[in-house]
């Protein structure tokens, strides 16, 4: 009888163990509900619920309340050439291949026009923050005209940007935005941190020239920087701006051969 | 970006239209920039041409694209598409894999996604930066772009919009797809200033690109 009672706890226990253990192991631990965030080199963004998406020539609007069929509600012609969006506030920042569009949504999940800031051709990602907009302005055969350089431009008018200061780059890409922060990706001549905290005037603290770099996204809350490149993904700690802790890398093929 | 086609290669009767107003009345080797969609797009640009007589503008911008190529070539170096499999055309979660082409990155609470050009996604458990875990791969043949929202990711597939549940992430499923969405795809090299083999639709979709000798290519950009 008492080995009995004894079995019977064992076997409550064993199935505690079990249930336990499965449930650690089911993929409902995998939790990917919430907003995700992008690089600045992304063509797809959500802002208040909507997904926009840019390809080209248009800006579409995607109500995806039922993800098992998406309903495009618009389909703006924004002009040629548009490359990536970036949401800021009630707005969406389309960089272009002829300058910065500046889109409202404010009033209606469809875009509405605000503004142009052009510019000499050339292929751009756009970042905002605290009002002014980071522009990268990178020349290539298909975009034939134009230095290299980034643009930083007042947009606390948005009807009306104002360009506030240009500065020379090699061969820039994404780039990324934290507080006082600012990363910019230079494609194989690696990556660039300045210091903005006076916002017009970005200053070059270090350059890692040999990590190359695409797309970066910058995860304020834990002042982690990711970057990628076609050697693969490299993370760091920004806490202090000006030494950046490297915190690990996972290398692609390119790199390991 | 842009892609440059041959005209001549063109056998409809917008083209040549095309052709006749760019060869008779420009009489330089200005190119029309182009896409994929080629026949859609310049049927309207040449609706505004010929309604709006916008040619002469077009042709004053012709000196933006001075380096067009030279289609008559018989023999160059270039790209020629690599097509996916029956296999590797099937929207599932592979187990994690090296990062062979990297692209764009996002970011979805402790997870990080990477996109592996035209192959599909690296899924990383991030919790620990200093020791991320490549836990597995979303094969999405043809596709750039990605983004997540409540267990749903949105990712492009050529020309078309996908809404992928990844609320299980061993099995994901194909929650809905719109067509048509990319009218230029990602169907072109990632190199620019490149001659290359159109991709023909009906072979598949292109996952890679391999650099190889190429017989009087059609498309540049």
């Amino acid at each position: 009888m008492k080995n009995f009672k004894l079995f019977s706890l064992l076997k409550t226990f064993l199935l505690v163990i079990v249930v336990v253990f499965s449930s650690c192991m089911s993929e409902s631990e995998f939790d990917a509900s919430g907003e995700g965030k992008g690089g600045s080199m992304a063509r797809f963004t959500f802002l208040k619920g909507y997904l926009y998406i840019v390809d080209e020539s248009t800006l579409k609007t995607f109500d995806i309340s039922n993800p098992d069929s998406p309903r495009l509600l618009g389909a703006e012609n924004v002009g040629d050439g548009v490359e990536t969006i970036f949401p800021y506030e009630n707005y969406l920042f389309l960089g272009t291949q002829w300058g910065m569009k500046i889109y409202s949504v404010e009033n209606d999940p469809v875009p509405n026009y605000l503004s142009d800031f052009e510019h000499s051709f050339a292929c751009d990602p756009v970042v905002v923050s605290n009002s002014i907009a980071y522009v990268t302005l990178r020349s290539g055969t298909t975009c034939q005209t134009g230095n290299d350089r980034m643009e930083v431009v007042d947009v606390s008018d948005l009807r009306n940007p104002q360009l506030l200061n240009t500065i020379p780059m090699q061969n820039p890409h994404g780039l990324s935005v934290s507080d006082t922060v600012l990363f910019v990706c230079e494609g194989d001549f690696g990556f660039k941190v300045f210091n903005i905290k006076d916002r017009a005037n970005p200053q070059l603290v270090s350059h890692y020239d040999s990590i190359p770099s695409y797309d970066v996204i910058t995860n304020y809350g834990r002042k982690e920087l990711i970057i990628t490149g076609k050697n693969g993904i490299f993370q760091y700690d920004y806490e202090d701006p000006h030494h950046l802790k490297e915190l690990s890398q996972i290398m692609s093929v390119q790199t390991n051969e | 970006m842009y892609i440059y086609f041959n005209p001549i290669s063109f056998p409809t009767s917008n083209i040549f239209l095309l052709k006749e107003l760019f060869y008779n009345h420009s009489n330089s080797t200005c190119v029309i920039k182009s896409n994929f969609n080629f026949k859609e797009v310049m049927k309207t640009k040449l609706l505004k041409l010929l309604t709006f007589s916008l040619l002469p503008i077009f042709i004053s911008s012709c000196d933006r694209w001075e380096n067009v190529p030279n289609f008559d070539v018989e023999e160059v170096e270039g790209y020629r598409p690599i097509y996916a499999t029956e296999s590797e055309t099937e929207i599932k979660t592979l187990a994690a894999r090296e990062i062979e082409d990297p692209g764009k990155i996002y970011v979805i609470n402790e997870y990080l996604l990477l996109v592996d050009r035209l192959k599909g996604i690296h899924v990383f458990d991030n919790q620990d930066p200093q020791n991320p875990q490549n836990i597995g791969f979303i094969q999405i043949a043809g596709s750039n772009d990605v983004a997540v929202r409540n267990n749903i990711l949105y990712a492009d597939q050529a020309s078309d919009l996908l809404a992928i549940d990844i609320s299980n992430p061993e099995n994901v499923k194909v929650a809905s797809r719109v067509k048509d969405v990319f009218p230029f795809g990602s169907q072109y090299p990632q190199q620019e200033g490149v001659y290359f083999e159109c991709p023909e639709p009906e072979k598949g979709l292109v996952i890679g690109w391999e650099y190889t000798t190429l017989q009087s290519p059609k498309c540049y950009r």
